[in-house]
């Protein structure tokens, strides 16, 4: 009996000791879960406030993925033929939204609220209006370029990219500036007073091209080295822009017609003293002021 | 319209972008080149030395000042502010 007890006592202890436990240190385990659950979400958290710092210092741009990607055929509905575009360096601009060409995205220029935004591409990024009327700049990746307040309700840039000038309508007059415009900001800036109206077109060498802002508008060109005086010239129908070789715009002719007209750096009589009009063929005209002859060629638009 | 790099004009009118070079054209030369358009030119920017960039009721369009001929670019994606798309006007070399 004493033998059989022993027996039996022996078999139970062994399959005691041979059964696995359901759960085993269910406390245990439930530590380790909660441990590893929080590393998940510091690491989450650490990322997001990564997130956060990288948008935050990149300002209001943001970036989507556009449909045309580079290399995308496309289907012209006129011809049929496909093209790739992504050598195409040519931006496009729609509201506050900027399409790059020759990457393909859209970036958001963000906080432009009502104002037209105007974008002009600059060597080192864009320069654009924001609202308010201030003007902002920022890099082809996005990052803004710190330049103070600069609220402007016009604004120009010189042909290379490297000056910049406004017009703030302030409460007594308006106030016309230009300063050099770098990857560093903008520059120490030159002012004068302007009438009401006036806003700036562009540039003719150091010259800062101005319209009156009237229906049949009147042009005129300020001289940073000193206050501006107003002499507005009629006779020009439009003003098309500048680039390095000069300036150009149009005038009409004897016979109703459209005449294109080179601006030259000194200020040309824009048309002949006696009041004609001009006809389109090349005449040579004084300067005005002064009495420098230069050349104003003259071609009818084709 | 006009756009002008490297001294040249591009001079668009309903669905014609013609290009001419100012001293030669007001001296009594001829245009450079011209290019015909599936439609009205809305707005015009230059490329490259070369190429005109149009923007059409159609889409964007690349007119070769040399030859006349247009080739047409992959169109942007649709717009959320519902405005067109027009080219930004560029100042100096990137």
């Amino acid at each position: 009996m004493t033998m059989l007890e022993d027996a039996l006592r022996r078999t139970f202890a062994d399959t005691v000791g041979a059964v696995t436990p359901l759960r085993p240190d269910p406390a245990g385990h439930a530590i380790t879960r909660a441990c590893a659950l929080r590393r998940r979400h510091r690491m989450v958290a650490s990322t997001a406030v990564m997130v956060a710092i990288v948008v935050l210092a990149s300002g209001t741009w943001w970036v989507r993925s556009a449909g045309a990607r580079p290399g995308d055929p496309a289907v012209d509905a006129a011809s049929g033929q496909g093209a790739a575009g992504s050598d195409v360096d040519v931006d496009l601009v729609s509201g506050g939204e900027l399409y790059q060409g020759i990457t393909g995205a859209v970036r958001n220029l963000a906080a432009t609220g009502e104002v037209a935004i105007a974008p002009a591409r600059v060597p080192f990024g864009y320069v654009y209006r924001s609202a308010g009327s201030m003007l902002r700049l920022v890099t082809f990746t996005g990052l803004p370029i710190p330049v103070g307040e600069l609220p402007a309700d016009t604004y120009a840039v010189s042909s290379d990219g490297g000056r910049l000038a406004w017009i703030r309508d302030t409460d007594s007059a308006p106030s016309l500036q230009v300063a050099p415009v770098t990857v560093a900001g903008v520059g120490e800036a030159q002012q004068t007073t302007v009438p009401d109206g006036a806003r700036v077109l562009g540039f003719i060498g150091r010259y800062v091209v101005l319209g009156d802002g009237q229906k049949s508008e009147r042009y005129d060109v300020w001289n940073p080295a000193a206050a501006f005086t107003p002499t507005w010239r009629s006779g020009i129908t439009a003003f098309l822009g500048a680039d390095n070789s000069g300036a150009f715009g149009l005038v009409a002719d004897l016979n109703d017609g459209t005449c294109l007209i080179r601006l030259s750096r000194c200020r040309p009589a824009w048309r002949r003293r006696d009041g004609a009009a001009v006809s389109c063929r090349p005449a040579r005209d004084r300067c005005w002021p002064g009495s420098a002859a230069t050349w104003r060629w003259r071609v009818a638009v084709p | 319209m006009l756009a002008g790099l490297g001294g040249h004009l591009a001079l668009a009118r309903g669905r014609t972008v013609t290009v001419v070079d100012p001293e030669a054209v007001f001296t009594g030369g001829q245009a450079r080149g011209r290019c015909e358009l599936a439609g009205d030119v809305q707005s015009v920017i230059w490329a490259d030395p070369i190429h005109v960039f149009a923007m059409t009721g159609l889409g964007p369009r690349l007119c070769d000042a040399e030859t006349g001929t247009v080739r047409t670019l992959p169109a942007p994606p649709p717009a959320t502010s519902g405005q067109p798309w027009l080219p930004v006007p560029t100042y100096g070399n990137r």
